[in-house]
C-alpha cells in the first residue's frame, strides 16, 4: 500500500514538473491560468452532459400492490415460491409470476425491481414484455382483417413502396402471412452490428421504422428450409406495422391502444418508443461485460415501438389479454384464431404462427403465446390449451446475449413450466 | 500496470524533449461516437454529442520544413452517457505535409491505455445471493489503437512556430469490450483544438 502511494506521488511530481513550463507559457500566451482554463472547460462539459441526460426509464418507485391474493391457499403455493426464490438466489434480479389453473390464480414476485434503490419487485410493477409485442400487433392485424381493412393474404407490396422493398433481400412477392409466420427469410435488424453500435451511440433514441430499415437494406436474406421453413426476424413485424399503418392511414400504436389495450382495460400497459413509460417500470439488468457483474441497461433501448418490441406491462394485464384472446375468445373470431394458429417450425421447440408462438412441445403439454427477450428484460406469456392453464412471468434480466445467467434463466423457465404442468 | 505505462510515457517524453527540434503543447475538445471505423465520421456532425477534452505534448522529430514527423503523448477523457466514461493516455506518431504557408495535412497512428468507467450502476452478487452496488470509480482496463487524419492552420503566416488551430478525425478501437463475444468497440472522434509552441531549437540558436 505504502509502495503504491509513494509510486503515485513520484508520478504526480514528475507530471507537475513536466507540465510546469506549459502552464507558464499558457498564462503568457492566453492571459489566463491553465487551471482557470481547465475549470472553464469542465464547466462547459458538465453543462453539455447535464443537458443531454434525459433518461427514458427513471428510478423505479415503491408500489402499494393491492390485489385480492388467494395464492397462499393454493396447493402449489410453496412450490412456485420455492422456484422463484431459488433463481433469485442464483442471480436473477427480480421475477414476477402469475399462473392460473383449475385451482385458481397464483401470483408472486421476488427480488428487486430496482436494486440501487432497494425497490422490491411486486406483481404490480411493469416490466418489458419485449417480443410479446408481436402477439399484440398480430392480434391487431386480425382485428383489422375482421373489419375488412387489410387481409393476411395481401402482398406486402400493396402497402410498402417498391423503392423500399427493392432494397430488402427476400421481400419480393411476400405476403403479410409470411411476415407473421417468419417465412420471408428477411434479415433481422436486431442482429445488425451497425444497429447495435447506433444503439450504444444514442441509447434511448426513439427509432422510426424507416431509420431501422437502413440496417436491413442490402443484407442477405436467410436461407429457409434449412432445416425448418421459418427464420425468426423482428424485421417481419416491423414491416407488418408499416402495412397496418398504410392500410388504415393511422399509426399502429394508436390502433393498438384503441382496439386492444383500452377495450381490455390494460391500463398498466405502455408502448415504449411511442408512449412514455411510468416510474412503476422495473429497471432492466444484464451482464453487459460478461464478467459476472450486472449493469443497469434500462436506458439502452433496441428500437422499441416499431412492431417487434417495446410493450411494458405487468402480469395482471398480460393475463387479461391472453384470457380474452385464447380462453374467452372475446377479441377475435374463431376463424381468426384458427388462421392465427397455422404454424411454421423455426427450431426444434419453436413454431411460428401468425403473431403467435407454439413452444414447450417437448414438455407433457405444449403452450401457445409468445416469448419476450430484450437486452435487460425477458418475459413469457403462454396458454396451455390441453390443461387450460395460463402462465405469465417477467424477469428484469436480459438473455439475448451470452452471459453466465443465461442458462440460469433457461433453467428457471423450464423448471417453472415443469412445476406448472406437474 | 497503469502506473508502469504512465511512468514509461514520462520517460519517453524526457527522451523526446532531448532529441526533438521543437515542442508544442495543445488542448482540444472532442465529440466521440460509436460507429463503424472511418465510415462513421459523418455521424460526428449529426448524431449524438459525447464530449471530451484532451491535452497533448508533441515533439517534432525532423528538420524538414515542408514535411514533419511528430511524436505526441496525449491524455484526456470523454463521456458517453449510459455507456462509459473513458480516460485515455496514448502516444502517437504522425506525418504532416505543408500545403501552403498556413495549412498542413497529415495522418498518424497511435496505441495506448484506457480506463473505461461503466456509465450505469453495476452490481455484483455476494455469497449470500444478494446484489451489492459496485463503486463507480472502479474502471475496466482497456487497450486502444487509433488512426487519425488531421489538418492544422498556422495563425501567423510564414511562421511555422506560431500558434496553430487544428482538427483531427480519429478512429479508436477499444478492447476487449465484452470478453467472449465483442472483442472491440470502434469509436470515431472529431477533435478541434489549439496548439502553442513551447521550445524551438532554431529559436534557441
Amino acid at each position: 500500500m505504502k509502495n503504491k502511494k509513494s509510486e503515485s506521488t513520484v508520478i504526480l511530481n514528475l507530471f507537475q514538473h513536466l507540465i510546469y513550463p506549459f502552464k507558464q507559457r499558457f498564462r503568457n500566451k492566453f492571459g489566463m491560468t491553465f487551471n482557470s482554463f481547465l475549470f472553464l472547460s469542465t464547466v462547459i462539459l458538465l453543462l453539455a452532459i447535464i443537458t443531454s441526460c434525459k433518461k427514458n426509464i427513471e428510478a423505479t418507485k415503491q408500489l402499494d400492490c393491492n390485489f385480492i391474493d388467494s395464492s397462499s391457499t393454493l396447493p402449489k403455493n410453496n412450490i412456485y415460491k420455492g422456484v422463484i426464490d431459488k433463481y433469485i438466489k442464483k442471480g436473477l434480479p427480480g421475477i414476477s409470476v402469475l399462473v392460473t389453473d383449475s385451482n385458481g390464480t397464483w401470483v408472486g414476485a421476488s427480488g428487486y425491481a430496482d436494486i440501487k434503490n432497494g425497490v422490491k419487485f411486486t406483481p404490480c410493477h411493469i416490466s418489458k414484455a419485449a417480443s410479446i409485442t408481436k402477439l399484440l400487433v398480430g392480434t391487431l392485424l386480425f382485428k383489422l382483417q375482421e373489419e375488412g381493412k387489410i387481409n393476411a393474404d395481401d402482398k406486402i407490396s400493396k402497402y410498402i413502396d417498391k423503392s423500399i422493398l427493392d432494397r430488402i433481400d427476400g421481400a419480393d412477392g411476400r405476403t403479410i402471412k409470411q411476415l407473421m409466420t417468419h417465412t420471408t427469410g428477411i434479415f433481422d435488424v436486431i442482429t445488425s452490428s451497425g444497429f447495435y453500435l447506433a444503439v450504444l451511440n444514442n441509447p434511448n433514441k426513439r427509432w422510426t421504422q424507416m431509420e431501422l430499415l437502413k440496417y436491413v437494406y442490402g443484407q442477405k436474406s436467410y436461407a429457409l428450409n434449412n432445416p425448418y421453413p421459418a427464420h425468426y426476424s423482428s424485421t417481419n413485424t416491423l414491416l407488418l406495422s408499416m402495412c397496418i399503418e398504410k392500410a388504415t392511414g393511422e399509426k399502429h400504436e394508436k390502433l393498438l391502444r384503441e382496439k386492444v389495450l383500452t377495450p381490455l382495460g390494460m391500463n398498466d400497459t405502455y408502448y415504449q418508443g411511442r408512449e412514455d413509460v411510468p416510474t412503476s417500470a422495473a429497471q432492466g439488468y444484464f451482464d453487459l461485460y460478461n464478467n459476472g457483474e450486472i449493469v443497469n441497461v434500462s436506458n439502452l433501448i433496441t428500437g422499441s415501438g416499431n412492431g417487434y418490441g417495446g410493450i411494458y406491462s405487468n402480469v395482471f394485464d398480460l393475463q387479461k389479454f391472453i384470457k380474452a384472446l385464447l380462453i374467452d375468445k372475446t377479441i377475435l373470431s374463431q376463424a381468426s384464431l384458427d388462421q392465427m394458429q397455422t404454424y411454421a417450425q423455426e427450431k426444434d421447440d419453436f413454431f411460428c404462427g401468425m403473431g403467435i408462438i407454439k413452444k414447450f412441445t417437448k414438455k407433457p403439454n405444449y403452450g401457445i403465446g409468445h416469448t419476450g427477450r430484450d437486452l435487460g428484460y425477458v418475459a413469457d406469456l403462454f396458454y396451455f390449451p390441453e390443461r387450460n392453464i395460463t402462465m405469465v412471468f417477467f424477469v428484469n434480466y436480459g438473455t439475448n446475449g451470452e452471459s453466465s445467467l443465461k442458462q440460469v434463466f433457461f433453467d428457471f423457465e423450464s423448471e417453472l413450466v415443469d412445476k406448472i404442468l406437474e | 500496470m497503469r502506473y508502469k505505462i504512465i511512468t514509461l510515457l514520462i520517460i519517453v517524453s524526457f527522451a523526446l524533449n532531448a532529441i526533438s527540434q521543437n515542442t508544442r503543447f495543445g488542448v482540444s475538445f472532442s465529440n466521440n461516437v460509436t460507429s463503424f471505423p472511418v465510415l462513421g465520421y459523418q455521424q460526428l456532425f449529426y448524431s449524438q454529442f459525447h464530449p471530451g477534452i484532451d491535452c497533448f505534448k508533441s515533439w517534432k522529430l525532423n528538420k524538414n520544413e515542408k514535411s514533419s514527423v511528430e511524436a505526441q503523448i496525449i491524455a484526456g477523457f470523454f463521456y458517453h452517457r449510459f455507456v462509459q466514461t473513458v480516460i485515455r493516455i496514448y502516444p502517437s506518431i504522425s506525418y504532416s505535409r505543408k500545403l501552403n504557408k498556413r495549412f498542413y495535412l497529415g495522418a498518424g497512428l497511435g496505441a495506448g491505455y484506457a480506463m473505461a468507467f461503466v456509465g450505469n450502476d453495476v452490481f455484483k452478487l455476494n455469497s449470500e445471493g444478494v446484489y451489492e452496488k459496485k463503486s463507480s470509480l472502479k474502471g475496466r482496463s482497456q487497450y486502444i489503437v487509433n488512426f487519425e487524419i488531421k489538418g492544422s492552420y498556422n495563425l501567423k503566416k510564414d511562421e511555422p512556430d506560431s500558434k496553430k488551430l487544428f482538427f483531427a478525425f480519429k478512429t479508436f478501437v477499444q478492447g476487449i469490450f465484452v470478453p467472449g463475444y465483442v472483442p472491440v468497440l470502434p469509436v470515431n472522434s472529431l477533435f478541434v483544438g489549439i496548439s502553442i509552441p513551447l521550445k524551438s531549437k532554431e529559436n534557441e540558436k
